[in-house]
């Protein structure tokens, strides 16, 4: 089977250092548009800070300092001429733990596409806030209750509300940061399968701690230790026949 | 059955009963393709036989590549485990009957006359179209389980057992009737026929044996 994969993002030799310490070497890596990569790997081994790098929320944080580059769609994201705000519009970000804002159903939806004055009514608005819950799979749990406060949801549906927050700006790239690691086994079903859907129109790329999350919601996984990237490739090659050995005593839970 | 929450999930099931499907077309045209060469020696057959064989042997090599994703993409339990583990297992055994059609292809030695005396002619034509039907019967089970069909798959099978002795009981006589040494070769080759039907349909016994555990999780 051939099939032509675009590359949306793609790192050269992207290291990060917090301070004096590397987390993240010399990674090169290619994710593919509108496909799933995820990337596992034991913990502190930089699975966040990489993810990070991909929406330069690293810039936030004193300390960090990145070098080498990302670039999406083949454009450098670290120029000086880019704004960083207007990037995070492109490429939205879900948290491991749920974090809607203390505010209503509707305005946690409405203040994205509100601050980035993406629409020019009201009608708009609220159609575009309906539309993400619904792409999102939770519009119809929530519709008799918009004003009710998002911390109000259960944990799966704040996740689902953060989601539907996420994809209310267009973004290009949804990174997610173990998304379901608070959910429990149908609220993560829910989840995945809303995965399998947002694929069709987003690039998604996933942190999980979850292999077995990995290997059923992604196309492409990338497997780090110690700041390394030690495998990348299609997700049913590392996860039935891996190359390396330390993909595969990680895989198989033989190393912690 | 309840849909899954992942649409995905219930496609894959539904490809690996597909597949089945699929490989049991082929192993169909098989049985009809050696019936009818052994009851008539009609040696037009023998390449189609060989390439419906290769078709064969290519599905259970997709499908367990299929079955293999599957498992380790979905992490199938419960009952979707044993669902995608009987796949696996029952494409095995339609690949095993392929080979036991292709050996009775293999061993029919076209230059020996048919000898007057055949006594277990019509027993020999029963058997192979009587383990036809029951494949036939045990793929439908498969598509569809049920205690009366499985019942009928083992009543079937002991007919065929019973089929199969009485031709070698005939064999026997012929031979002793026979001295004629080209007669004596070809009953030899209709035993070692028969007994590859039997053989076929002790497998076709094995495909309900993997319904049933499928259904119930016990294994007898
Ligand atoms: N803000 C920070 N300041 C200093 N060091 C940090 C910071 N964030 C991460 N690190 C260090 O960078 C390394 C990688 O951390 P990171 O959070 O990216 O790992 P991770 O793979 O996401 O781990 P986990 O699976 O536990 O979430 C770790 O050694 C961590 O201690
Ligand atoms: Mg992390």
């Amino acid at each position: 089977m051939v099939s032509k994969k675009k590359i949306k993002v793609l790192t050269k030799r992207v290291s990060v250092f917090y301070g004096d310490k590397q987390a993240i070497k010399d990674v090169n890596l290619e994710i593919y548009e509108n496909q799933v990569t995820s990337l596992i790997g034991p913990s502190g081994c930089g699975k966040s800070t990489f993810l990070r790098c991909i929406n330069r929320m690293n810039d936030t944080i004193d300390i960090c300092r990145i070098t080498g580059k990302v670039l999406i769609d083949n454009d450098d994201i670290y120029k000086a001429t880019l704004d960083p705000v207007l990037l995070r519009a492109r490429v939205g970000m879900v948290f491991q733990k749920p974090n809607p804002f203390p505010k209503s159903i509707f305005d946690n939806v409405a203040y994205g596409p509100q601050i980035h004055g993406l629409t020019n009514s009201k009608e708009e608005l609220e159609d575009l806030v309906v539309n993400s819950l619904q792409k999102a799979g939770l519009f119809n749990e929530v519709k008799d209750r918009m004003n009710e406060s998002g911390t109000s949801l259960s944990g799966g549906q704040q996740q689902r509300l953060c989601i539907a927050r996420a994809i209310a700006v267009s973004p290009e790239i949804i990174l997610m940061d173990e998304p379901c690691s608070a959910l429990d086994p149908i609220a993560t079903a829910v989840i995945e399968e809303l995965i399998d859907e947002l694929m069709q129109n987003y690039t998604i790329v996933i942190v999980t701690h979850s292999m077995q999350q990995a290997a059923r919601v992604s196309q492409q996984t990338a497997y780090f230790h110690m700041g390394n990237l030690i495998e990348f490739g299609e997700t049913s090659k590392i996860f039935q026949n891996p190359k390396n050995k330390q993909t595969q005593d990680y895989i198989t839970g033989r190393i912690g | 059955m309840e849909k899954h929450i992942v649409t995905n999930y219930d496609l894959d099931l539904d490809q690996c009963k597909t597949m089945i499907g699929e490989m049991s077309i082929y192993i169909d045209k098989l049985l009809v393709d050696v019936v009818g060469l052994v009851s008539s020696k009609n040696t037009n057959l023998i390449n189609g036989i060989f390439r419906t064989e290769e078709e064969i042997n290519k599905l259970e090599k997709k499908l367990r590549l299929f079955t293999l994703n599957v498992l380790s993409k979905r992490q199938p339990m419960a009952d979707d485990l044993r669902a995608v583990l009987i796949t696996l297992k029952i494409s095995g055994i339609l690949e095993r009957i392929a080979d036991h059609l292709v050996n009775i292809t293999k061993k029919i030695d076209h230059q020996i006359k048919i000898p007057e005396y055949f006594s277990s002619k019509m027993d020999l034509e029963a058997l192979g179209k009587l383990v036809s039907e029951n494949f036939s019967t045990v793929i439908n089970l498969y598509k569809e389980p049920s205690n009366e069909v499985a019942k009928e798959v083992l009543r079937k099978d002991m007919l065929c057992n019973e089929l199969f002795s009485e031709i070698c009981k005939k064999n026997l006589d012929d031979i002793s009737k026979n001295n004629e040494q080209k007669e004596c070769k070809f009953f030899i080759e209709i035993n070692f026929i028969a007994k590859e039907f039997e053989r076929i349909g002790d497998l076709v016994k094995n495909i309900s044996k993997e319904v049933r555990y499928s259904i119930s999780g016990k294994v007898r």
